[in-house]
This record gives C-alpha cells, structure tokens and sequence, in this order.
C-alpha cells in the first residue's frame, strides 16, 4: 500500500471532506426513507419489522438467503448450487440453488404447518398462500369472498370416475380404467347432455375434480342457490405436503362423509398426480381456491420450470 | 452491493469511480456506499409501490422478502403496471445518481 503523504504531490489523490458528505448523504437517505414511510406507510412498517430499511440492512438480508439457501439444499440431499461469481466489486451474479420444486415445496410446508393435520391459523393460511404464488404464480386462498370451506389442510381420499353423459362408461375413459366408474352422478350432474355435447374441458373437468364437504358448510342451507352455482367447478389447487405433489382441479362432486376421517375426494387422476393412488389411497393434502377469473390456469399436475417462464405452468400430462 | 433484482437498471458504476478517484479510506467508502445504496434501494422502492396496484403491495413485498434477487419480481410488477417501469426507474435511478455525484464533487476538499 502507498501512503499517499510521503507520494509526490502530482500523484497524490483528492482529499474529500468526507464528513461532509456524509452528513449530506446521510440527510438525503433520510429523506427518502420519509417520504417512503409517508406515502406507503403499512409497506414501509413491514419492511422495517423484516429489517429491509437501513443502510447496508438489504445487502446483509441478500447473503443471509444465500447461506439459508444453501442450508436447505444440504438438508435434502441435493446438489446445491449457489455460486456467486464476483465479476466487479458492484456486479454479483447469482445462481439459485437447485432444489426441485416438490423439495422446495415440502421444506417450506414442513415449516408452516402443524405436526397433525387440522384447523390451520390465519398466519398459516396466509404463508401457504404465498408460498404458493412464489412457486407456481397462483393466486390460491383458503378463503375467497365470503366462502370458504370447513377444512383447507384434511385428509383425502380416492374417488372413481364420474359419468361424463348419459350412457357413459369406464372403458370410454382414457386413463385410470381401473379405478371404475361412480354409480351415482356428481353433485351437479353429468358434465354434458350427451356425448357428441362433450368438448375436451368438460373431459378435463372429470379427470381432475375433487369432491368436497359442501353439505357440512354451516351456511349452505341459508345460502344454497348461491353456493351450488359458485361450487359448481370451483378451481381448486391440491398439495401434498409429504412429496410436495401438487395438481389444480375443479370441484365436481360432494362428499366424502365425515364418518370415513376424509375431507375431501380426489378423481382417479387427482390422486395419481398427488401419488396417492397407491395403498389406503388416503393423504393429508391442502385444498386452496384458485382466483383465476381469467381462467389461466390450467388443470392437471403443476409444474414448474426454473430457467422457463416464470408464470404457473399446468399441464395435463397424465398417462 | 447485494444482487436485487433491479440492480442492472441503476449502475452505481459511476458513483464508485468517482469515490475512487478521492483519497479516502476503504471504511469510510463502505459507509458511504451503504447510504447511497439504501438511498437508491428507498427511492426504487417508492418507485414502484407507487405504480403497483395496492392488492398487490403484500405478495409483492413477501416476495421481495424472500428473494430480492428474483428477476421474476420485475416481470409481476411489469404485468400488474400501467408504465414502462423499467424506464421510470432508469430515470429516477439517473436523477439521483447525478445529485450523488453532484454532492461528492461538492465536497472535495480545497486546496489550501
């Protein structure tokens, strides 16, 4: 190192009074963080309580995910890959860590929801929510207007398939022949009048539907018209904490009854996409509502593709 | 400085150059740095809660929280808005870039 007193005066450098221009600059950051706080007061009030306001605070929060990253990469056996190329000292490039996205998906659940499957609490059901938007870009809810079910983290259990239209059966049926065919019909009928009135939505909705506790609502009889016409194909997104499987389907169907310790009812398709379709094809799951008055979202197993586009990708992709 | 994910559209290049041609000490010019970092980070911010639809304020900021490095929180924020975002921040990011750089050339020490 050269010390700059003992070089010759036409190499030395500027002095700045630095002082100075901290108390100036130091005044200009509090400026901003004010008028920050003034015009979105709720956001900067969280910001704060995640330590994202202060100088260097967002830097320091940048590194903590990066080690944290690497810790739940460690965890589950992966190969992480967090690599931090330093190029110059202000451009820092990132490489996230290469988790699947059921991996992700089960480490972040392991730590929200309780030991045993139940009543979930506000705080719960709003970090499930976000989880979910930040993996799969769905807007998903436990709760949308008014409505809302008894149970959003219960047991489900295996369905058959629902006759699509007056004189259907299970051979004409593309996949899961063995699950067989529902002697009744589901809650709100066939799916079409006939078959030539059957279009490949209506053959989707059969595929991935679910069946859940409307009976049990406390306000279903005060409130039936509207809420058999606002169940009526409800999309829904269905996890399965323990692989971290996750599909969207259309609720189709009413049921199961509370005697059997199920909440809910999965589609012969639905249960494969979970891989509940083996044993007591029977596992905890989450059920949330998909807001998706554009109808964007697809049903069938979601999926996600890091280095792709960074909306939900839902395909149909059983076999 | 920490990789956000809008860093690429407010290069502090040229305020690091300009610190770097003033005798100073490297601890000193961290402090600095941290200040002016936050300043930026603070306006951006402002920025873009401004624009952003209020319904989207909380999924945008949990996101941030969890990964301000994510380059998909400039594509939600550019499909929920209105403006060219991107062109907004370059320009504000400009702005205040200029009146660092203008603050530092102030303080240079005179000679005696």
């Amino acid at each position: 190192m050269y010390n700059n007193s003992l070089m010759p005066a036409k190499n030395r450098k500027p002095s700045l009074d630095t002082p100075l221009l901290y108390s100036k600059l130091k005044y200009k950051h509090l400026l901003s963080e004010q008028s920050l706080s003034q015009k979105h007061p709720q956001d900067f009030q969280f910001l704060k309580e995640k330590q994202l306001i202060g100088p260097g605070k967002i830097r320091e929060h940048t590194k903590k995910l990066l080690a944290s990253g690497a810790l739940a990469g460690g965890l589950l056996l992966a190969a992480p890959q967090i690599g931090v190329f330093q190029r110059h000292h202000t451009d820092i490039s990132i490489v996230r860590p290469q988790l699947s996205l059921q991996q992700t998906l089960v480490v972040k659940l392991s730590s929200l929801l309780p030991k045993n499957v139940g009543p979930l609490t506000e705080d719960q059901e709003k970090a499930i929510s976000r989880v979910l938007y930040q993996l799969f870009g769905i807007n998903a809810f436990p709760q949308l207007g008014s409505t809302r079910l008894n149970d959003v983290y219960g047991f489900i259990g295996a369905e058959q398939h629902l006759p699509r239209f007056p004189g259907d059966s299970v051979d004409q049926h593309d996949f899961c022949r063995e699950a067989g065919m529902s002697p009744g019909l589901g809650g709100w009928g066939f799916f079409a009048p006939s078959r030539s009135q059957l279009t490949p939505e209506l053959v989707e909705k059969e595929a991935y539907y679910v069946a859940v506790q409307t009976l049990y609502l406390p306000d279903w009889q005060k409130r039936l018209k509207f809420l058999v016409d606002w169940y009526k194909y409800r999309k829904v997104v269905v996890v399965n904490p323990i692989n971290g499987k996750a599909v969207v389907a259309v609720v189709a169907d009413a049921g199961p009854a509370k005697w059997t310790g199920k909440h809910f009812g999965g589609s012969p398709e639905v249960m494969a996409s979970l891989e509940l379709n083996v044993g007591q094809q029977k596992g905890p799951v989450i059920l949330y509502f998909v807001d998706d008055p554009d109808q964007k979202v697809p049903l069938g197993p979601l999926e996600y593709n890091l280095e792709g586009e960074p909306a939900m990708l839902a395909k149909s992709s059983q076999g | 400085m920490s990789d956000i994910f809008y860093n690429h559209l407010i290069s502090l290049r040229e305020v690091i150059d300009e610190l770097n041609t003033y005798e100073i000490e490297s601890e000193e010019k961290e402090e600095l740095l941290g200040l002016i970092d936050q300043t930026f980070h603070h306006h951006i911010l402002q920025l873009i809660l401004d624009y952003l639809p209020k319904e989207y304020h909380e999924i945008f900021l949990t996101h941030f929280h969890q990964a301000p490095y994510d380059p998909e929180l400039l594509i939600f924020i550019k499909e929920r808005v209105v403006i060219d975002i991107e062109t907004v921040i370059k320009t504000k990011a400009a702005q205040t870039k200029k009146e660092i750089l203008a603050e530092i050339k102030k303080s240079k020490k005179k000679k005696r």
